[in-house]
Order: structure tokens, then C-alpha cells, then sequence
């Protein structure tokens, strides 16, 4: 076998992963603190590029567009959680996961209102040529994503371990009654959870947008968010980021070296199952926290 | 024997109520407690105890009746107001996340002081700065008084027990409460654990003049340990005053004896 080749299609995987770490951190940041799984955090995805494209091509300068696009993820996640979650706390986790899959509709629907259906191209004046590092040709694109991602990680994870907001949000994630007992105002720590999810869905929306142009499919990458959490465990920052290594490096080395006695086609699958064959096995996800039940 | 409401009572319950469906938890119960008292609840399993706690720090909401803390009367308080106007509590099974360190979970019991706002934290920004010395000096203070700087690094969740109560002492002390409620504060814990326990809570009481209503089963330490008893049987009242005129109360004597009586059959 071509070692460089394999190399190539395994860093190939982890860069394409780190973009679907990305969408799952939303989904994890939202699901720590208050217990919902967010399915609308694709359509926020889509919304935050519709909105940094159409801003762009009405002629704001580049800068101003992603400030303003900040903002209006950051007014959305904030109305969200006052308008949909907040009138429905303490609903069943179930309750709370259809209010958010009418939120996906709601968002995509207001999207095409707003925006026009038309799919837009979104240029961030990157290239996406390929560099030779040591041998093998990495996309330069893929690098910028995994740059940003990490940079991304790295401020989410200052700002939770160093600031009294973020011990607040671990305080939440990790026993409400605690929180409640020492004066938290659990409303405003979600509406901020919201808001980041949004800043996180701005970036992630950026960055898929550009590589498959904004669309509508774009909210489907929800969809490849499953199985990184899945993997990762849907409480773990850390889980979201190497459940997604994990799905990008798996399901491009299967579609190269397994496709061929398959019939190809492998990428659009395997994640799925691969996350159906680690449920069996470890139900919480490589490092979500496990259900300790005293019976 | 009933003892009175009077003017130097910090907190003051008038027929508080509250029902479980069909089952009152709470029956019209109105007592008073002394600004700087140590005040216990006792009575028998299912009393109500832990429900009048929970209503004194907002976690339930009463059905009727109302409570005067300091000058202020309350028909209904949230956990936030309860701890906004200085109402600190823990709890009889341990509310502490215990994946965070001592000193963490201390300095989260802080989270009432902190002034600078979101943006100026993510940045650092010199006010939060400022502040986040003070505050973790005053961590730290806490930490000495009770004597746990060997563990401030250690997650809460690797403490044996007593340890863990300790610490959630430390997280409503740090809040500054002035009223504290301590639900079992010495629940599962050995002779000298409890001996150590209670005199934290005197010490609490004596130098930060801290009022204190606590729930306890240990009649010894009850008696030890406080200026004043309210005892409760099927969520009422039987029975409220000083130590040596509860122990001598016909009713209180014959909700304890029935209950081992009942338990003995």
C-alpha cells in the first residue's frame, strides 16, 4: 500500500472532521447546560451564512458584515431561548426536542423569506489549493477550518474554566440545584448558552457555506453532527471535537480503501453506522458522563 | 407554650401551607426566629421539615400563608430572591457539582457578588480583574476558616462525605447569607465529623452573627446546639421555644415515643 496515499486520505478525514466538530460543539454547549438536543442548530447554520452572504452582496465590506452577523446569531440564540425554550422549562426532553425541530422549520422558512431561495456563493478569499507538506498535498482550505476550529476551542475553553461565567455554566451543566441554591438566574446563563451556540453556528455556517456554497442543504449537516456526538458523547466539548476527528478520518479511509470491493458510495453511511456499532457498545460516548443510577 | 413572633425576629412564617395533591406537607405553620439565633426543626420522618426548608429558600412555592424576611413580607420567593436577599442553604443530599475543585465550588457560592458583566469577563477587562482578586481572596479566607487549604485543588466528587458537607458549607457561606438553612447538616457523618460540624456552625453564628435553622435528627446535638426548637409532626406545629421546654413537652414526647412505638410494633 501507498503509505503517503493512506496518510494523505487519513489527514484528508481529520481536517474534514474538525468541520464537523464544529456543528457538533452548538449542538454540545446548548445540551450541557440545559438538556436540550437543539436540532434547529443546523438551520442556525444556514441562517447565520444566508445572513453574512446577503449582507456581503448588498456591498458591506467584509468586516462589518461578520460583526453584524455576530449580532443577529447572538439576538437570535437570545430569542429563542426567551420565546420558545423558556415558556416550555421543565417539559420532557422530548417536548423540548420537537419545539426545536419546529424552530429548524421556523428558521429555514423566515430564511427563504428574508433571503430568496436561490442557493449564493460565499468566497472567503482562501484558496483551496493544495500545500505539500512533508509529501503529501493537504488542502489549504482544510487547514484555514481546522485553524479556526481550533481557535474557536481554545477561547470556548478559556472562557469556561477562567471566568465566573463560564464556572456558572459548569455550576448549570452540573447539578441545577446547585446553581439554583446559590443565586444563579438559570434564564440568563441559557440565554447566553443560546447565544454562544449562535457565534458557533456563524463560524461553522462561514466555513460549510463556503466549501458547498449556501444552500439549503446546509442545514443538513445537522445530520453528520449526529453520529460525531454520538461518538464523542453529547455533554464533551472535548467529545464533540474527536467524535468529529473520528467520523472524518473513518468514512474517507472507508470510501478509499473499502469503497472499491463495495461499490463506492461508502462516505455518505459509514458514519451512521459506525455510531449504530459504538451505541452497543458505550452508550454515553467516549467521554460523555455516565449514567450512574443507585437503584 | 407557644413561643410568640416578636420585633427582633429576622424571620417571621405566618400559617405557611403547602400540599403534595392530597397530602399536606405543610400545615399552617407560623413561627418566629431571633436575628443571630441558631434555631432547629425536628420531628419525625416525613414531618415536613425538609418541605419548610425549601419553602424558607424558594425552592417550593406555598399554597398559602406568607413569611417576613427582615422587614420585608413575601407571598412567594424564587431560589434567585431567596439568595439576592441574603437566604444561603445547603442541602440533605449534597448540591455540589462534583466534578469542580474546593476552591471552585466556593468561589461559584460567590456568584450573587459578581458585578462585571459577560464581555467584560471574556476579556479580562480591568474591572473584572479587580474584582476577581477580591473575590478570590475572600475565597481563600473562607477556605482557612474552615480549614479545608489542604483539598482546595481536590474535585469535590473524590471527598469522603463529611468533607463534601463541609465544602457546601463553605459554598452558602460564601454567598455571605444572613440566614443560613442547613438541611442534615450532619447527616451520615461519625462522632467526631458531627463534633466538628457543630462547631463550625458556631462559629459561623458567633462571628458573622449569621442566623442559622437547621434541620437535625440527633436530639443531643439539637440540644447542644441551639437557642431554639420548632418541632413538627404531620406538617404541623406541635411545638416551638427553648431546648429545656421542648424536651418537656407532652406532645412532642408522645409524637417521638408513638413514631418508635409504631416502629417497635
Amino acid at each position: 500500500m501507498d503509505w503517503n496515499f493512506f496518510l494523505e486520505v487519513l489527514v484528508g478525514g481529520l481536517l474534514s472532521g474538525v468541520m464537523y466538530s464544529l456543528v457538533a460543539i452548538g449542538f454540545v454547549l446548548i445540551y450541557k447546560t440545559s438538556g436540550v438536543l437543539n436540532f434547529a442548530q443546523g438551520a442556525m447554520v444556514l441562517f447565520a451564512a444566508l445572513t453574512f452572504v446577503s449582507l456581503v452582496e448588498g456591498g458591506v465590506p467584509f468586516v462589518a458584515a461578520l460583526a453584524v452577523s455576530a449580532a443577529v446569531m447572538v439576538l437570535l440564540g437570545f430569542a429563542i431561548e426567551r420565546l420558545v425554550l423558556r415558556p416550555l422549562v421543565n417539559q420532557p426532553p422530548i417536548t423540548l426536542f420537537m419545539a426545536t425541530l419546529g424552530v429548524s422549520y421556523v428558521l429555514e422558512g423566515g430564511a427563504q423569506l428574508l433571503f430568496g431561495t436561490e442557493p449564493h456563493e460565499l468566497n472567503l478569499g482562501l484558496s483551496d489549493l493544495p500545500l505539500g507538506v512533508g509529501g503529501i498535498d493537504i488542502s489549504s482550505f482544510d487547514l484555514f477550518a481546522a485553524g479556526v476550529a481550533a481557535a474557536l476551542v481554545a477561547a470556548l475553553t478559556v472562557f469556561f474554566n477562567t471566568t465566573r461565567v463560564g464556572l456558572a455554566f459548569r455550576a448549570v451543566a452540573d447539578d441545577h440545584l446547585a446553581a439554583l441554591a446559590v443565586g444563579l438566574r438559570l434564564r440568563r446563563i441559557w440565554g447566553i448558552v443560546w447565544a454562544t451556540a449562535g457565534i458557533v453556528a456563524l463560524v461553522a455556517g462561514l466555513l460549510w457555506g463556503s466549501r458547498l456554497g449556501v444552500q439549503f442543504s446546509l442545514s443538513l449537516v445537522v445530520l453528520k453532527a449526529l453520529p460525531v456526538l454520538v461518538l464523542g458523547g453529547f455533554d464533551s466539548i472535548a467529545g464533540a471535537i474527536v467524535g468529529g476527528l473520528i467520523v472524518g478520518a473513518t468514512e474517507k479511509l472507508a470510501e478509499v480503501f473499502l469503497g472499491p470491493y463495495v461499490g463506492g458510495g461508502i462516505e455518505s453511511w459509514f458514519a451512521y453506522v459506525a455510531a449504530l456499532a459504538f451505541l452497543l457498545v458505550r452508550p454515553s460516548g467516549l467521554f460523555g458522563q455516565k449514567q450512574i443510577q443507585r437503584v | 407554650m407557644t413561643a410568640t413572633t416578636g420585633p427582633d425576629d429576622v424571620l417571621e412564617l405566618a400559617a405557611l401551607s403547602l400540599s403534595f395533591g392530597g397530602v399536606r406537607a405543610v400545615s399552617e405553620v407560623s413561627f418566629g426566629v431571633r436575628e443571630g439565633a441558631i434555631c432547629a426543626v425536628i420531628g419525625p420522618n416525613g414531618a415536613g421539615k425538609s418541605s419548610l426548608l425549601n419553602l424558607l429558600s424558594g425552592v417550593y412555592q406555598p399554597d398559602s400563608g406568607r413569611l417576613r424576611f427582615r422587614d420585608r413580607w413575601y407571598n412567594r420567593i424564587t431560589p434567585a430572591d431567596a439568595s439576592a436577599i441574603g437566604i444561603g442553604r445547603t442541602f440533605q443530599n449534597l448540591a455540589l457539582s462534583r466534578a469542580m475543585t474546593v476552591l471552585d465550588s466556593i468561589i461559584l457560592g460567590e456568584a450573587r457578588s459578581v458585578r462585571a458583566t459577560v464581555l467584560e469577563q471574556a476579556f479580562g477587562l480591568p474591572r473584572a480583574r479587580r474584582e476577581e482578586d477580591r473575590l478570590r481572596a475572600r475565597a481563600e479566607a473562607l477556605i482557612a476558616f474552615l480549614r479545608i487549604q489542604d483539598i482546595r485543588d481536590t474535585q469535590v466528587g473524590k471527598l469522603p462525605y463529611g468533607l463534601q458537607k463541609r465544602v457546601e458549607l463553605g459554598r452558602a457561606l460564601a454567598a455571605e447569607p444572613h440566614l443560613l438553612l442547613l438541611d442534615e447538616p450532619m447527616a451520615g457523618m461519625n462522632q467526631p465529623e458531627k463534633a466538628e460540624m457543630c462547631r463550625f456552625i458556631l462559629e459561623v453564628n458567633a462571628e458573622f452573627g449569621t442566623t442559622v435553622v437547621l434541620i437535625e435528627h440527633d436530639i443531643g446535638v439539637v440540644m447542644d446546639l441551639s437557642d431554639h426548637i420548632v418541632v413538627l409532626d404531620h406538617g404541623e406545629k406541635i411545638a416551638d421555644g427553648a431546648p429545656r421546654d421542648v424536651r418537656h413537652d407532652q406532645r412532642v414526647i408522645d409524637a417521638y415515643l408513638g413514631a418508635h412505638a409504631a416502629e417497635a410494633a
